[in-house]
């Protein structure tokens, strides 16, 4: 049995290395073109070319989101913009329209994913799919566990499924909220996120709402570590974290709590340290958490019915670039605003999350500083523990 | 071209049968937005030997295929309007598929997609209402496919598969019924009808779409669709026979006139505006 894919968002070449760093079997991106998440940092051709080599040389795969849904004045280009994501060495295309797709599949070599944007929910959907010469299908999220085991267990080519992340509230591809509310096109990247504003319910014209009970459709971002062993049971290939926007300590983060889940129960046939990863993502998120629809129909468990319950993003400090075992110093790329006689976390992809003192901080010329408060620069101190370049202080 | 209207209520069809060409009706439980006391049997007696569409146009979990094919193969000599690729998959196994109305809503947005599809041999094809008529009109020129088109009513916006309405029921504690329900975002005036059942939860544009002036320029459509959702089936006859004298007699003023004192809150959507999207140049 092939070891299950973890599939990983990037907004930028820095957060590709990191979700490859930290665990990821295959990063997904946004190109210039016929991308979603028009607002994502998305990719050149010279970066794609660069993180390509960059996850080839530890053995990920990097596939390209071309899944707007083109109006007439889209579609110049296609080809072209296909065959030079091809040479720059990406693996596959993920595309909602069946005309990308089947471009795909007759001018390049690289492996068609149909996006999430199509709403297959079903083996019957997904055997259309396979007859249309695909590769692989990503799962809507309004599945079921147990829907995934059946269709799964129907179907000949890959399933894909969403593991973590943010929910669209309407089934996705056919929600014109935006479009229709801002006239900003959320299936051409434009997507104004109309389903987690606040509405008043009006029944028979007489307003029945009030400050207290506002109206929203926001769903609760996706948590599914807890599901792992039933994902790989099931036999799915990929597992998808959502989140191209998401910051750098997210996605390193939460990639790795995932890498250790997986890995632990190919190695045990369990997952005993479980609470220990749901708490590392924890620690990353800045949204609730909810199983989304794999319990089966959503409830009021997995719904967000006023702001408050949104905590402040959870930031992080530093990146370390060099740690001196002898001298004990550390460097530190600074991101964040920290102080000296602070305690902070030290996050590892090698040695997990450890507590650390800073002490006195320097810059690299030796001066003490007040403060680390320039954001890329570097600065050092000292600390017995030992730490990783690019380990996260958080 | 045909004239397809909308059927939610058996009683509908006593003021619909007239002045429709096809009648959709919405099967409960198979369709998005359907009266969950509409006898089937009863409205299929009714149209006699009336064209009648199916509208079985939700997307179908694992767990419904089954019911889905039983009744594809029991009612197979009428239409179906479907949505859900997985509806049509099930209709190609069934030798059924030009009997199928494929319509995605939104996902059918250019002439290259319509061409696709057009290939498959369905009965008509519908594209999406968000894109310029201008945009329909040369996607038609390109592929000569099959159209279905919505010229008159509401547009659905959101179509979910949470159970909003419920939920929000638990949360607010407040109790009211499926009928009259809109939304008005905190920020603007507007209100959005919506509706919510097993299936799901509904939302629709807050003003109705009429393409009255376009009529003579779309009679390459195989259906012109009027929507009657938040209609009485009287208000909708009415206006699909406005719609017949603006065709037939050509009297587009005393048509235009007629529709205005029905006092509907009308708009033309899309039809003569694109969505905003910046689409970057790409060097080949």
């Amino acid at each position: 049995m092939n070891k299950i894919e973890l599939l990983a968002p990037a907004g930028n070449l820095e957060k590709l290395k990191y979700a490859v760093m930290y665990g990821a079997d295959a990063v997904f991106i946004g190109g210039k073109h016929f991308s979603l998440r028009s607002r994502a940092s998305n990719f050149t051709l010279d970066e794609i070319k660069e993180g390509c080599e960059y996850a080839h040389e530890y053995g990920a795969k990097v596939h390209v989101t071309c899944n707007i849904v083109m109006h007439e004045s889209d579609l110049g280009g296609v080809v072209s913009y296909l065959k030079s994501l091809e040479a720059c060495g990406v693996d596959a295309i993920i595309a909602s329209s069946p005309t990308i797709l089947s471009l795909v599949k007759q001018h390049t070599k690289m492996e068609a994913h149909v996006s999430t944007q199509q709403s297959v929910i079903n083996s019957e959907g997904v055997k259309f799919f396979e007859e249309f010469g695909v590769d692989r299908v990503v799962l809507g999220r309004e599945c079921s566990m147990e829907d995934i085991k059946k269709i799964r267990a129907k179907s000949k080519i890959d399933i894909e499924a969403f593991i973590h992340g943010g929910m669209c509230s309407s089934v996705s591809g056919r929600c014109m909220l935006s479009n229709v509310m801002t006239n900003r096109d959320a299936n051409r990247g434009g997507c104004a996120q109309s389903c987690r504003w606040d509405y008043r319910v009006f029944v028979d014209g007489n307003q029945i709402s009030d400050d207290k009970s506002i109206f929203t459709m926001s769903g609760k971002d996706l948590c599914t570590i807890s599901y792992i062993s039933q994902m790989i049971e099931a036999g799915v290939t990929s597992l998808k974290i959502e989140g191209r926007m998401k910051s750098l300590h997210y996605i390193a983060a939460v990639v790795n709590a995932y890498r250790k889940a997986i890995d632990e129960y190919y190695a045990l046939g369990s997952v005993p340290n479980m609470a220990q990863y749901q708490d590392d993502i924890y620690q990353a998120e800045n949204r609730p958490a909810s199983t989304g629809f794999l319990a089966g129909d959503v409830t009021i468990k997995e719904q967000l019915f006023s702001r408050e319950y949104t905590t402040p993003t959870k930031d992080f400090f530093g990146i370390v670039q060099k740690y001196n075992k002898e001298t004990k110093e550390v460097v530190v790329e600074v991101r964040n605003y920290f102080e000296p006689n602070s305690e902070v976390e030290l996050f590892s992809r090698f040695s997990g999350r450890t507590k650390i003192k800073i002490g006195k901080i320097f810059d690299m010329r030796g001066n003490e500083l007040e403060c680390a408060n320039k954001p890329m620069t570097l600065v050092k101190f000292t600390t017995e523990i030992e730490c990783f370049q690019y380990d996260i202080i958080r | 071209m045909q004239f397809a209207v909308s059927v939610y209520k058996n009683s509908d069809i006593e003021s619909l049968i007239s002045v429709g060409d096809s009648f959709v009706v919405y099967v409960p439980n198979m369709s998005c937005v359907y009266d969950p006391e509409l006898r089937l049997d009863d409205a299929l007696e009714k149209l006699g030997d009336r064209e009648v569409i199916l509208g079985i146009n939700k997307v179908y979990l694992e767990d419904e295929l089954d019911n889905l094919r039983s009744f594809m193969n029991t009612h197979s000599k009428y239409k179906f309007l479907v949505s859900d690729l997985g509806a049509v998959q099930i209709a190609k196994e069934l030798g059924l598929i030009d009997r199928v109305i494929y319509d995605p809503n939104t996902l059918i947005c250019n002439s290259m997609e319509l061409g696709l599809f057009s290939n498959y041999g369905f009965d008509a094809i519908g594209m999406s209402s968000e894109i310029p008529l201008s945009d329909i009109k040369s996607s038609f020129i390109r592929t000569g496919a099959s159209l279905i088109y919505q010229v008159f009513g509401r547009k659905i916006m959101f179509y979910s598969k949470r159970r909003l309405v419920d939920i929000y029921k638990e949360f607010s504690g407040l109790d009211f019924g499926h009928e009259g329900i809109e939304l008005q975002e905190f920020m603007r005036t507007q209100k959005y009808p919506m509706f919510y059942n097993e299936g799901g939860t509904y939302v629709y544009r807050d003003y109705l779409i009429s393409l009255l002036e376009e009529m003579n320029n779309l009679s390459f459509l195989k259906y012109a669709y009027f929507e009657g959702i938040t209609l009485s089936a009287e208000v909708l006859a009415n206006v699909v026979n406005i719609f017949k004298i603006a065709i037939n007699s050509r009297d587009l003023e005393s048509a235009k006139q007629e529709l205005i004192n029905l006092n509907l809150n009308i708009q033309d959507g899309f039809a003569y505006k694109d969505t905003a999207y910046v689409k970057e140049g790409f060097d080949e």
